[in-house]
């Protein structure tokens, strides 16, 4: 299996100028991904997790450790090897309210990086084709988010990812902002995208039950650390860590 | 049938004994949103009692409305949203016919509400222990003394460690999670009989919330409080509640015992969200419900739930009532213990 | 029988009617009669006032002279508001004033508003160095006088409308910047921000596309309040000669004048006193009303 993604000993402390103190945010983490992989991160706050991804993205520096998407180290790439990272790698955050410009129509922010990588009268052909892909009408390119609901722009936000035929999806999140009832239409169709393209996917939460019916493989991380990581079905039988014994305990309790 | 149907929990074994005023009666309970000439609806004809000492949870998603019940009993409607009908009754007395001096009075002493974001509920400029006692001298002819002590021993009680030193700190100075704590002190600091809490542990981790909802457990108990606890994960109040009110679009569709909530429930809606919350293993279909909430305004003349229901015939053109079924109220003309639709 | 389709994504509800794109449109529908009638006032007053001094066949109005009735007062011998030192028409000098002023306090405005945004986004955006270097710069710009740098360009080009408009749009554009900053270090964190950037849109663009677009609705109330402040400062340089020269009209030139003559009459100083007033009062309440219904969280502070 060749590897996609990789992380070798990442670190990334946030100091507090003047004071010393500073805060580990994420603490000496490798991990890595294969291709068509999908990989869950489980976490609560201050975990570090959407550090991680963050610095997985280019988004965040990390302060030590190298990050590599398909053989690029994304952060000691020229200028120019880095422009291929929007092929590489695309996000879906957790927001649907806070991640499409409301300035900008849905057309326009599906197409706004494949324009730029594909050229405007190919992204406005593939448009059509990824409004079907994540099952959302023609005539809705030319809406604005605020006339779309939480669940309708998330799959907007898919669909921009997709645009960019990413080799990576990271996906932080992706659902816990919806109401619980339509969760499962965005994860049902991240689960049909990732088998029909192929996708390698980094899927964050908090949530271990999603993770574990998701993932192929699971990372938990506290406090910036990786406590634990296996299978899901192992972790969840016979967890080790107490952390993810305590995640495990507080699952919410569906059947009687 | 016209008049509201109000909903008492089920009665005690011993024939002989009457069944206890509720603590909490909400009646046929409707809220709309003026705006200029134009009133859109955003609750209507609401009914819930709940029993002294009973833990009743209010579950709902998105516009069900289960927010806004419970603001409006203790009189904390937001500017153009009014009661257009019904009633709400604390140990039989009218919340929403009393003037703002009385209801003052039983705010906090007698009734009380936390809420989901402690920071914006507690002055972030002021020292948690002058609020706590502030409360207190508000309600009580106390000396400050004495209620310094009261605001220590129920910090103490709520699990904030140190309490008589952290008394002088500011709620920034605190977790998530104790934050939480410390309002649900401020909030039951007076023993009140009814608590309101509106998704209370929602912004909160997995771990904190276990152990809040293990703390209001405790204190029912302890001080024969009922308390009303919305949230939109029915998991988590699954495991706290005696009893279940599920809301869709502005009503309730389904009351019932906990477990039988779970075990069979009968109307369409809790059963997707069921199957919506349920974890299942690696590769399986994530359980949903087609389609969105319809916004209030948009409601349907017949079962709101419709344009979302895969048992709905003709039948459901007219719009459901609560029916007693067992000891559950479902509003549903094709429960799912009926068997399949037409 | 079933009344619903199987397919999920068929159930979504049908957004609502597309919205008004003309937001100015919407900005004046929900303005009550008083602004609009104000906002109109003023800029028929403001092009009146420059047409008359364009038009060779309308110069006459503001600039004739009748050394015989100097110094009326309002409603005598055909002049509404009485006449100047060289028995020139009040009312029409008051409208050129006018015009000039605004004329000014328009041009100020948009290029403070350009250099703010500019140097504003260049520094919240762009690095930690430029961050740095346009602190400095703001923090140099703001504390420096208008008037200090109208008295230098005064010595070195001379009083004119060209003077004014530099040392006012010169050190003005700080304030903005500022407010620019810090807005775009909010922005910068939001989402869509952080999705522009994986998706390779280069900095420069996501500036362009989403900072300016979306620092719109504060860019049209600092506008708004920089008419009022350039219209005092325009009034202040010409009062203190360094600014517009006669025969252009100007409110400040009229103070200046009618304060040798405050003895006579009172009227040369009372009118345009009056009226510019009563134009940056209205002014500053346009843009307080503008900022009610666009910015109503209270981002912006006014001067």
């Amino acid at each position: 299996m060749t590897t996609v993604a990789e992380l070798e000993s990442v670190t990334k402390i946030y100091r507090v100028r003047g004071q010393g103190v500073h805060h580990v945010a994420v603490d000496d983490v490798s991990f890595s991904v294969d291709a068509g992989e999908t990989l869950g991160i489980v976490g609560e706050s201050g975990s570090g997790k959407t550090t991680v991804a963050r610095m997985l993205l280019r988004l965040t520096r990390p302060t030590s450790g190298r990050l590599t998407i398909k053989g690029i180290d994304i952060w000691a790439a020229d200028r120019e090897t880095r422009k291929q990272l929007p092929r590489a790698v695309q996000v879906i955050f957790q927001d649907p309210y806070a991640s499409l410009d409301p300035r900008m129509s849905v057309g326009a922010s599906i197409s706004e990086g494949a324009r730029r990588v594909f050229g405007r009268q190919q992204a406005t052909r593939d448009l059509g084709r990824l409004l079907d892909i994540v099952g959302l009408p023609q005539r809705y390119r030319n809406l604005y988010p605020r006339e779309l609901s939480g669940g309708q722009r998330q799959r907007v936000a898919i669909a921009r990812a997709l645009a960019m035929q990413p080799a990576v999806l990271v996906a932080d999140e992706p659902v816990s902002a919806l109401d619980v009832s339509m969760q499962g239409q965005v994860l049902n169709l991240l689960n049909d995208l990732r088998a029909e393209l192929q996708l390698t996917c980094v899927f964050i939460s908090h949530d271990l039950g999603i993770v574990r019916q998701f993932c192929e493989r699971v990372l938990v991380m506290e406090r910036g650390k990786v406590v634990e990581e296996g299978l899901p079905e192992e972790i969840f039988n016979s967890p080790t860590h107490p952390y993810t014994k305590s995640l495990i305990d507080a699952l919410p309790r569906m059947s009687w | 049938m016209s008049s509201p149907m109000v909903v008492k929990p089920p009665e005690p074994a011993d024939a002989g004994v009457q069944a206890p005023v509720p603590a909490l009666e909400i009646s046929g309970l409707s809220i709309a949103l003026r705006t200029g000439r134009t009133e859109k609806p955003l609750v209507t004809d609401v009914s819930l009692a709940v029993a002294p000492g009973e833990i009743v949870g209010l579950v709902g998603e998105s516009g069900s409305g289960k927010s806004l019940t419970a603001l409006a009993s203790i009189g904390l409607l937001p500017q153009g949203v009014e009661v257009s009908a019904g009633e709400v009754r604390l140990d039989g007395e009218s919340l929403l016919a009393m003037d703002r001096k009385r209801l003052r009075s039983l705010c906090g002493s007698s009734i009380s509400m936390i809420f989901q974001d402690p920071l914006s509920s507690l002055d972030p400029c002021a020292r948690i222990g002058n609020q706590i006692i502030e409360t207190i001298r508000a309600h009580k002819r106390v000396s400050v003394g004495e209620a310094k002590r009261d605001a220590v021993e129920l910090l103490d009680r709520v699990g904030i460690p140190r309490a008589k030193e952290r008394m002088r700190s500011y709620p920034y100075e605190f977790s998530g999670g104790m934050r939480q704590r410390v309002m649900i002190a401020a909030a039951l600091v007076l023993r009140p009989r009814v608590l309101l809490a509106d998704e209370p542990t929602t912004a909160l981790d997995v771990t904190t919330q276990a152990g809040i909802v293990e703390l209001v457990r405790e204190l029912r108990s302890e001080m024969q409080m009922s308390v009303i606890w919305i949230s939109h994960d029915l998991g988590l109040v699954g495991r706290l509640a005696d009893r279940v009110a599920v809301m869709y679009a502005g009503e309730i569709v389904e009351l019932a015992p906990t477990a039988d909530l779970f075990r069979s429930s009968q109307h369409p809606y809790t059963a997707g969200l069921i199957r919506s919350g349920t974890r299942l293993s690696y590769g399986e279909r994530f359980g949903f419900v087609p389609g969105t909430v319809t916004e209030p305004g948009h409601w349907p003349a017949g079962c709101r739930f419709l344009p979302r229901c895969d048992r709905a015939t003709e039948a459901c053109a007219s719009h459901p009532l609560l029916e007693s079924r067992g000891l559950a109220t479902v509003r549903c003309v094709h429960p799912l213990t009926e068997g399949a639709g037409a | 029988m079933s009344l619903t389709t199987a397919d999920p994504f068929a159930l979504e509800p049908e957004p609502g009617r597309a919205l008004a794109w003309r937001a100015g449109a919407r900005l004046v529908h929900r303005s009550n009669i008083f602004w609009v009638l104000g906002s109109l006032v003023l800029l028929v007053g403001g092009v009146a006032g420059v047409l008359i001094q364009v038009v060779p066949s309308w110069r006459h109005l503001y600039l004739d002279q009748n050394l015989l009735a100097t110094f009326q007062a309002p409603f005598s011998s055909g002049h509404i508001l009485g006449t100047d030192n060289l028995g020139r028409d009040m009312f029409w000098q008051l409208v050129g004033g006018l015009g000039i002023s605004l004329s000014i306090g328009v041009g100020v405005s948009l290029i403070s508003v350009v250099l703010g945004l500019l140097i504003g986004i260049f520094g919240g955006f762009f690095g930690q160095v430029a961050d740095a270097v346009t602190n400095v710069v703001v923090d140099v710009t703001w504390a420096f006088p208008a008037i200090l740098l109208a008295v230098v360009f005064a010595g070195w080009i001379g009083p004119s409308l060209t003077t004014v408009i530099l040392s006012l749009a010169l050190t003005n554009w700080a304030g903005f910047a500022r407010i620019v900053r810090g807005e775009v270090l909010s922005l910068r964190e939001r989402d869509f921000v952080s999705a522009a950037r994986v998706l390779g849109v280069p900095k420069v663009i996501i500036s362009a596309r989403h900072f300016v677009v979306n620092l719109l609705p504060v860019t049209m109330v600092m506008v708004v309040y920089f008419i009022a402040t350039s219209i005092i400062g325009e009034a202040g340089l010409s009062f203190l000669g360094l600014g517009v020269q006669a025969p252009t009209p100007s409110l400040g030139l009229i103070l200046t004048v009618g304060r040798d003559y405050l003895a006579i009459s009172p009227w040369m100083v009372v009118l345009p006193g009056v009226l510019l007033a009563l134009g940056v009062l209205f002014l500053n309440a346009l843009g307080d009303h503008l900022r009610d219904l666009l910015d109503p969280f209270g981002r912006i502070q006014r001067r």
